[in-house]
């Protein structure tokens, strides 16, 4: 049954559909994980800076470079330098990096288009330029006696707008973003988690008292799977209380004792849907569902699986 | 064991594809090598094909979400940022931009603000007798002190160096990019143009008025000549572009033959009037103005470094006035065949859309 709002928009999942023609779901990134990328992102770009400085100053090597008469040339190097690290850095990462800049990559963000598609230099320089904006609006200090006569005083950048804009859109796009018609996603890498085994041997006696013609709604299936997988983060008591609501109505549609153990139901719920020989929607063609497009290549044998490093 | 078998089945290829991702992302691509990607792609389609499946199995929702995030992973590696056509760039910067130039309104109106206020600043500056206070307004009288004692020496005095070289580029193009970010909210943009007009005309104005003695404005002059005009073209047209931004976020409405191919909606297309306005919404309508803006902020930007380059190694250096003023006529000439010879608008241009 469809939800009478868009869940999309709450759950910030981004449907997208990809030329093999499937639909996967990216999560859109929230303003302060991007945060603190950007924090990263400047941190990283501090830490270049001041290392160079280090190896100039401290190390010598800045005084030999100046006694071969190549000072000018130094000087000049480490202007351009400060120009492309200030207006550049970002954009540079991103069209060379897929996306990432080092603290996109240290948070798993990457930056796709609105349909997500990889970006393209055209896109990443518009996005970053932009980036100029987002600090508005500027608030100079109203202290007079930090101003001298060219200098204006201290200005404090609040960066309103970077958390203003993105909240009145679906996909948290900043100003740049918009324009450019990019998003940030984040690209989990995340760990295979393994069936939860049901080591209850009564869980698995009272999955031959349900009834065999009974099929399990997907919704149901759902809410018994992520239960079963969270059960042991709960206090015996605790799991009671949670799974009452939905094994109350089933022990009673099933004609079982009353004062069965409402855990004990789920497991055996999830063991027959998941673990047992008898499937739950009644299909039991293995042919079809274990075929593996992997296991046909374009070498006509299976492959050992590569492992990292093997090149 | 149908689901457990099945997933336990199929791990090692999703750790396998997992272990690629991880490959792919570090390394070039060269160096992983036909047989790995050939591999990825068989990897990568099974993984798809899992995903499909996965909802009509029912499979449990976490092994759901991961199959989500590891496809995502492999989308992500598989279509990759697009490198730069280098081979498009030499018709882009002498074909098209030109011509984009050239009927941008945005510019037409930059330009002209720029001058009507640069010329009259100027010449208000220039005539103290009839305007006695304005460019002590405009400027203030130490910011006139202190360009009169920057020019007290001559230009050719000093030596070029390259951290003058740098230091150009880096201030002034960085002056330009904001004048360009700022031009999105239209009146930021169009202050900061006539600001600064109306500083530089005041300048040029007070440097030939009576009111300077006759060898500080000959040195400001014989200085500023050689860059002059790459420098003001390109803050005109780093205006402009800012400009075209603002506009296009204000009035979301785009003449039909000024769309290109896939910009026009579909059913809006008509054979008979071209020049009809299409109505956008706002971000895509902001989206067709950045996608115009930005070429002619490429060329500003270009035209900034010029600026820069011989404002660092030409006009400080001990060449003769004359040959500065050769390489400003020249350089007013480039401008002129740029924007004018190259960017007339031709016959053929609507056909190639």
């Amino acid at each position: 049954m469809a939800a009478p709002w868009n869940t999309e928009a709450i759950d910030s999942q981004f449907k997208v559909v990809t030329p093999e023609n499937i639909a996967f779901n990216y999560q859109v990134a929230g303003p302060f994980r991007r945060l603190v990328a950007f924090m990263l992102d400047l941190f990283i770009r501090g830490a270049i800076i001041l290392a160079a400085f280090i190896l100039l100053n401290m190390l010598g090597i800045g005084s030999a470079i100046a006694n071969a008469g190549l000072d000018d040339l130094l000087q000049a190097a480490g202007t351009i330098a400060i120009f492309f690290f200030t207006w550049f850095y970002m954009a540079a990462f991103e069209y060379w990096w897929n996306g990432t800049t080092p603290g996109k990559w240290l948070l798993n963000l990457r930056v796709t288009t609105d349909d997500g598609e990889p970006i393209n230099a055209f896109q990443s320089g518009v996005r970053n330029l932009f980036r100029y904006v987002d600090m508005w609006p500027l608030v100079p200090l109203p202290f007079a006696w930090m101003r001298e006569e060219f200098y204006d005083g201290p200005i404090v950048l609040t960066f309103l707008f970077a958390l203003l804009v993105p909240i009145f859109n679906r996909r948290f796009q900043r100003i740049g973003d918009l324009i450019a018609g990019t998003m940030v996603v984040i690209e989990d890498r995340s760990w295979l988690m393994k069936i939860a085994k049901i080591e209850d041997d009564r869980a698995r006696q009272l999955a031959d008292y349900i009834p065999p013609n009974f099929v399990a709604p997907r919704s149901m299936i759902k809410a018994v799977a992520t239960y079963v997988e969270r059960r042991r983060y709960f206090t015996t008591a605790r799991r009671r209380e949670i799974a009452r609501h939905l094994a109350e109505p089933l022990l009673e549609k099933f004609g079982l004792p009353s004062d069965t153990s409402y855990d004990l139901l789920l497991c055996a719920l999830y063991y027959r849907t998941f673990l047992s020989r008898q499937s739950a929607d009644g299909t039991s063609d293995d042919n079809e569902l274990l075929q593996n497009p992997a296991q046909a290549t374009t070498y006509g044998k299976a492959h050992t699986p590569v492992s990292v490093g093997t090149k | 064991m149908k689901v457990a078998h099945l997933i336990e089945k199929r791990r090692v290829y999703w750790q396998e594809l997992e272990n690629l991702c991880a490959q792919m992302a570090t390394s070039r691509k060269k160096t992983i090598g036909a047989r790995n990607i050939a591999r990825f792609a068989a990897l990568y389609r099974a993984a798809c094909a899992d995903l499909a499946l996965a909802d009509s199995y029912q499979l449990p929702p976490n092994i759901v979400e991961y199959l989500h995030k590891l496809v995502g992973r492999a989308h992500g590696q598989l279509y990759r940022s697009r490198r730069i056509d280098w081979a498009q760039i030499g018709d882009m910067l002498l074909r098209q931009i030109p011509r984009e130039i050239f009927q941008d309104r945005c510019v037409q109106l930059t330009f002209w603000l720029f001058w009507a206020v640069f010329l009259l600043s100027g010449f208000m500056a220039a005539n103290p007798d009839r305007f006695p206070n304005f460019a002590n307004e405009i400027v203030g009288a130490e910011g006139l002190d202190q360009m009169e004692q920057m020019y007290s020496q001559a230009p050719n005095s000093g030596t070029p160096t390259a951290t003058g070289a740098a230091f150009y580029v880096n201030h002034n193009t960085g002056i330009g990019i904001q004048c360009f970010v700022v031009g999105i909210t239209v009146i930021g943009g169009l202050c900061i143009l006539l600001f600064n007009a109306s500083y530089l005309g005041t300048i040029f104005g007070h440097m030939a008025s009576p009111n300077v003695s006759e060898e500080i404005s000959d040195h400001f002059f014989e200085f500023v000549t050689a860059h002059g005009p790459f420098e003001l073209t390109a803050i005109v047209l780093a205006a402009g572009a800012g400009l075209r931004l603002g506009f296009s976020l204000i009035s979301p409405y785009h003449k039909e033959e000024s769309l290109y191919h896939d910009e026009l909606l579909e059913e809006e297309t008509s054979l008979f009037d071209k020049s009809r306005q299409v109505a956008y919404e706002r971000i895509d309508s902001l989206r067709i103005g950045a996608k115009r803006a930005l070429p002619i902020m490429g060329a500003s930007a270009i035209l900034f470094v010029l600026a820069a380059m011989i404002e660092a190694w030409v006009s400080p250096s001990a060449l003769p006035e004359a040959a500065k003023q050769v390489i400003a006529i020249i350089a007013s000439g480039l401008l002129m065949v740029y924007f004018i010879v190259l960017g007339y608008p031709r016959k053929d241009d609507r056909a190639t859309r």
